[in-house]
């Protein structure tokens, strides 16, 4: 199985293990703060560092990438896997250094495509809104 | 035609394990966002030191999975008008396969760059 789906699917609330098979979460310390995996949400914390050769578009749309998709894989059985299809991101605010917290909302699911909507904020203010689909190889009827 | 219309901007990108997901590809925020600085970069060529080039709206469409390498953007002026610069960009792997393409919409502002 996906070791981050795994994570996703055995987490319970204070559990503050990171994402130790997967690089870029690593890397922006990521951790998974809230996850409601009947309804499919889920808030994920991160850092950003604000280094000059990682353009900050990189960061946002990587916070939310990882939002939206986790949110779907959370309501999906071992085994399952969703891929980002289309990402759309509208920018708000800029962020600066520290800490981000991206939140992922599945909105619809069926057999082929799960449908996510999510936001990343820095300090109770808003960075950006996005929208993904995500096919599912291999889905099932749900 | 306007001065501008044609204009491109190509940059090189090399994406490393770091940018790997759990599933061992690159994650698409990141292609996403390489594909966003490539068109931001030739936006702000476009717009000069007047400008303050601000990122509106990116939407980006994932043809196939990356795997770590070299890789190119191109990024292509669709439309300048006096507020928003519009831009398409596609990135493509070293064997000259379509990865992902974007188009985003830039807003200008008054200031400096």
């Amino acid at each position: 199985m996906n070791p981050d789906h795994a994570l996703l699917l055995s987490w319970t609330p204070g559990d503050e293990r990171p994402f130790s098979a997967n690089p870029l979460a690593i890397a922006l310390a990521l951790l998974i703060v809230a996850l409601d995996r009947r309804r499919g949400t889920i808030d994920l914390a991160g850092q950003y560092d604000e280094r000059p050769d990682e353009p900050q578009m990189v960061v946002v749309a990587t916070m939310l990438d990882f939002a939206l998709t986790f949110a779907a894989m959370s309501t999906l059985e071992a085994g399952q896997i969703v891929a980002t299809s289309t990402l759309r991101i509208e920018s708000v605010s800029p962020a600066t250094a520290g800490r981000l917290l991206a939140r992922g909302r599945l909105e619809a699911i069926n057999a082929t495509t799960a449908f996510a909507r999510g936001s990343l904020h820095q300090d109770g203010r808003i960075v950006a809104l996005a929208s993904a689909t995500l096919r599912r190889p291999g889905g099932s009827a749900t | 035609m306007s001065a501008d219309e044609g204009a491109s901007h190509v940059r090189r990108w090399v994406l490393g394990e770091e940018h790997l997901q759990g599933a061992g590809v690159v994650q698409g925020g990141v292609l996403a966002g390489i594909l966003a600085a490539t068109m931001r970069e030739l936006a702000s060529s476009l717009a000069g030191s007047s400008a303050r080039v601000c990122d509106e709206v990116l939407e980006t469409t994932f043809v196939r999975p990356a795997s770590p390498g070299e890789h190119v953007a191109t990024a292509r002026l669709v439309r300048r008008g006096r507020t928003v610069i519009q831009a398409e960009a596609e990135i493509v792997d070293a064997a000259g396969r379509s990865v992902a393409n974007a188009r985003s919409i830039f807003r200008l502002e008054p200031g400096t760059a």
